[in-house]
């Protein structure tokens, strides 16, 4: 003889498990992340999202992977024309190849050139190898002869990239104890190169 | 019953109360360390192969790292008066940047650092020198492999050996 069995009650949510588990899910984020993407603030006008926008931000806050941006990046940046200045934002330099090597002497697969707004990225899909940029990294780049002429001038970063594949994490705004400055091609007060176009899609930072 | 597990956890208490009272805030120990020099004369060349290796600005160069490492060519001492104090500035590593970071590097594990100098204990036994081997996790990964320049630099500083030329073997590396 079969016991009857007792009919099952239908589950519903436990108002205390779910607020459990949205607690749980709250925390799997990085708040000194959070906080930095925060304060980038909200796009230029204008401007759209691509490849002109945000010079002089940290790319890989989003275009990492925690940001989950598309395109993934390994290295981005921004190349000025000089160094910044208090109340002085410079320009972008156009055209200034940058050449970034890691540890194992690999490369990007294809040369590298800032765009109009001094804006370049490596996509995670040009490196070479599938794991990425082997850390620390050497950085080099060719900017235009302010002289004329079709030549470059090359400058080589003194250090090495230790582990962050944003140029602007260390490189942010005028010269301080905690920053070198922004990534720049000629240490002068005056830009010796054109101004970005209104061609240009982009904005210089203010 | 009650009365007994009294009897058991009273004095039990006094003495948590006790050794949480008896901590002096003001007091200090003295331990150990490495040769510092003369202004820091035997302490820098063992500070130029940390400051170039760990001290980046994207690394421990970053006032929130435990492990701070300040450098001519990493995060500058604020406040330290010349206009030339930035990350690759013409100003070297001043005085008052080894002292912090010779700190920086005893003050992570003190009471270790003082058995290792002592020599009662192995090196192997510091964070200090298992990360960069990558012997424990190490966000920055492996900077250096058991018996590199860069890590018989820092061993026999913290061992007692004079000889820096390790040190600028390592510095000579790109």
């Amino acid at each position: 003889m079969m016991r009857p069995t007792r009919p099952t009650r239908p589950t519903r949510p436990n108002a205390a498990l779910t607020l459990f588990a949205a607690l749980v899910l709250a925390a799997c984020g990085d708040p000194v992340l959070d906080k930095k993407i925060g304060d980038l603030g909200p796009e230029v006008t204008g401007v759209p999202r691509g490849e002109f926008h945000r010079p002089g931000q940290p790319c890989l806050l989003c275009h990492g992977p925690y940001g989950g941006a598309s395109p993934q990046m390994v290295v981005a940046g921004t190349v000025f024309a000089t160094p910044a200045r208090k109340g002085k934002a410079p320009s972008g330099v156009a055209g200034v190849i940058v050449t970034v090597t890691d540890s194992f002497g690999d490369t990007p697969a294809k040369v590298k050139k800032t765009n109009c707004i001094g804006n370049f990225y490596v996509t995670v899909d040009e490196w070479p190898t599938a794991a990425g940029p082997g850390f620390p990294l050497a950085a080099k780049i060719e900017y235009p002869s302010v002289a004329g002429g079709t030549g470059t001038t090359p400058a080589y970063m003194s250090t090495r990239i230790g582990r962050d594949g944003s140029c602007a994490s260390c490189h942010f705004g005028a010269r301080a104890n905690d920053s070198p400055g922004n990534v720049f091609c000629v240490d002068a007060l005056t830009d010796p190169f054109p101004v970005p176009g209104t061609d240009c899609p982009g904005v210089p930072p203010r | 019953m009650i009365h007994a597990r009294l009897a058991c956890s009273t004095p039990l208490s006094i003495l948590l109360v006790a050794a949480c009272s008896s901590v002096d805030p003001n007091a200090y120990t003295s331990v150990k360390g490495p040769a510092f020099g003369d202004q820091g004369a035997a302490f820098r060349p063992v500070s130029a192969v940390v400051e170039r290796r760990c001290g980046t600005l994207d690394c421990h160069g970053t006032l929130a790292r435990p492990l701070r490492i300040y450098g001519q060519y990493g995060l500058r001492k604020p406040g330290g008066g010349d206009a030339g104090d930035y990350p690759g500035g013409l100003t070297p590593t001043t005085t008052a940047e080894l002292v912090d970071n010779y700190q920086s590097m005893a003050g992570l594990e003190p009471e270790l650092f003082n058995l290792v100098v002592s020599g009662k204990d192995q090196p192997e036994t510091l964070t200090l020198v298992r990360k960069p081997r990558l012997l424990e996790k190490h966000k920055g990964g492996l900077v250096w492999n058991k018996g590199d320049t860069g890590d018989k630099c820092v061993i026999d500083w913290l061992t007692g050996i004079k000889d820096t030329t390790p040190c600028a073997t390592e510095l000579m590396h790109p």
